[in-house]
Parts: structure tokens; sequence; C-alpha cells
């Protein structure tokens, strides 16, 4: 199996409905980076269509499914204006040998939350674990330090939905990997 | 912000801030606005700088020295070594840790961004968090209302 590497992992859902990923696979063996689109209707994989139909649903469904987690809705919560942005991306991406450590950083309109460093890929496997181990936790949407230790309560009860969320981004680069035929 | 500083479980010092309605005449000055403080190696409150027990009134204060301490105590229980501890004086949420000199816990706060970095788990920190919050608002508070040496 040729070794791969996670370098951007995207998505984005904007307030006409319309949701967009973006995610590169970088190959060092053969210093090459394979960018695979989703714009809405198509998705491109290193520069080609992908068209078996099964598939973009099984992956949509999956994008779909990172936009409804709980901590995007906690964001919600802080945010006075209709909805026009929901996002999920992984940030401050490093690969070892064991494995992907990144950041998760969620969006709601202009609100963000973004904790790790966490296992990724593979996926973390002892979620409850989460909260015993050193986070960082940054945000802009609280207002004061009280709100900002809800929201560190919000992380440990939502443990179970972080590890859905990492889950199923193995499952979308899983589905990938196969395509590309890495 | 309040400053505790703990040694080995024992506190060694203090800094708190507080406003109150009714003042504290510092030679014969009437003062709203207090600083009390515990300097290290000593088992004395100090307000604004003067000895409690020497301002008028300082017997109730002298009276209360001993609960106030033990109370800070109990925050500095969850730590063994030299602790340096930062609360906000409206929340009574701690701001950060220092463990000799190092930080283990920190919450800044620029613009509209708070960040957290910290070498503890968030159970850990809740864990801090509930004792501190709980030391102050159900204790060190209420005993330093009952002197009238807050709000």
């Amino acid at each position: 199996m040729v070794r791969w590497e996670l370098t951007k992992f995207k998505v984005e859902k904007t307030d006409k409905n319309i949701l967009s990923f973006e995610t590169k696979i970088a190959i060092p063996e053969t210093y090459k980076t394979i960018t695979v689109i989703y714009d809405g209707k198509q998705l491109i994989v290193g520069g080609s269509e992908l068209k078996q139909n099964y598939l973009i649903y099984e992956i949509k469904s999956k994008l779909e499914s990172l936009l409804e987690s709980s901590l995007i809705k906690e964001l919600s919560r802080h945010s006075r204006n209709e909805e026009y942005l929901r996002g999920f991306s992984l940030t401050k991406i490093s690969v070892y040998p064991e494995g992907t450590l990144a950041n998760l950083h969620y969006v709601y309109n202009n609100k963000f939350l973004e904790f790790g460093s966490v296992l990724v890929i593979p996926p973390y496997k002892s979620w409850e674990k989460l909260c015993k181990v050193p986070l960082t936790v940054e945000t802009n949407a609280v207002s004061n330090i009280k709100l900002f230790y809800e929201l560190l309560t919000e992380i440990c009860r939502s443990g179970v939905r972080i590890n859905i969320d990492v889950n199923n981004v193995n499952k979308i680069l899983e589905i990938l990997l196969q395509k590309i035929g890495v | 912000m309040i400053t505790i500083q703990c040694s080995k479980k024992f506190i060694q010092s203090f800094f708190i801030e507080t406003t109150v309605k009714e003042p504290i005449y510092i030679n014969g000055v009437p003062i709203y606005d207090l600083y009390l403080e515990k300097y290290p190696q000593q088992e004395y409150l100090h307000i604004n700088g003067v000895r409690a027990k020497a301002l008028p009134g300082g017997a109730h204060y002298q009276i209360i020295e001993p609960k106030l301490f033990e109370y800070f105590n109990e925050i500095c229980q969850l730590f063994n070594d030299n602790t340096d501890i930062v609360v906000e004086d409206e929340s009574y949420l701690p701001l950060s840790i220092q463990v000799n000199g190092k930080y283990i816990f920190e919450i800044e706060h620029a613009g509209t961004t708070f960040t957290m970095n910290t070498e503890l788990g968030l159970d850990d920190i809740r864990n801090i968090r509930n004792k501190i919050e709980g030391v102050f608002k159900g204790k060190i508070i209420p005993l330093l209302k009952e002197v009238r040496l807050h709000g």
C-alpha cells in the first residue's frame, strides 16, 4: 500500500444550501498531491469527474453528517444571525508514523470552535478519554469566561459525537483512496 | 483579578480587590476600593497595605483571619508544588495556573477570541474550577461580607 498523507479536509454549507468540500492527499513517494473537490454537483477527483452516483451519495451523506455535529449546534446558540454558513475542517494537520493528529475546527456563521490536537487517522478509539488528555481550545463564540467554561463542558459532553465525526472523516477518505487507487 | 500563591498545599499569599458600600477608614480617610492581602510567611490580613487588626473595627477582621486562610488552604490542597493561580474576580473562575513557574493552564482573551492552553485534561480543569468557584462563592465571599469587606 502506498503511503499517503492528508494535508487538507474542509467541508462547508452556505445559506443557499450549497455543500462544498475539498480535501488534499499527498503521496510522498511520487511527490504528487491529489485534490478532491465537491462543489454541490460534481465530485472531481484528481482532475477527473467521478460519475458513480452511489459513491457521491455516500460521501455527501457523510459530509452532511459532519455539518450536523452537536458542536455546530452549540455554536449556533451563540450567533444572533440567520444561518449563512456552517463548516467543519481539520487544521494544523501533523503526520506521524503512528497516525495523523489535527485540530477539529467547527464553524457556524462567523463563530468558530477549534480544539486539538487529537488523533484523527486512524480514528482514536477511546473517546471517553478525550477530556483526560491535554487539549488546546480556541473560540470566538463566547463573550465571557463563564460561557467559555460552559463550552469546555460541552466538548466533554460531545465525546461520542466527536467520535462519529472523526469516523466519518476516515470513511470519506477510505472511499476516495480506493477510488484513487492508493 | 485575584491572585493566590500556594506552597506545598498551603496558602502563601493572596491578593483580592474589592469594592465596599460602606467605607473603611484608613488614617481617617474613607476608602471604598480595597485590596485585601496576605503576605508570604505572615499569618495576618492586610487591607490596603495596613494590617487589618490596626484598623477601626480591626477586631472583627482579626477574628475571621484563621477561617479565611483555612478557606484558601482548601484551594491550595489541590496543588503539591509552588503554585500561582489567577482567578477572575467576577465569576471566580481560574484564568491561569503556574506550577513551579511553568504554566500548566492558561486562558487568554484577545479581542473576541478565547484561547486555552493546558497540560491538564478538561476533566481536571473542571474539578479545579469547581473547587475554586465553590470555595469563593460558598465560603470566602460570604465570610468577607460578614465583616463588610465585600460588596
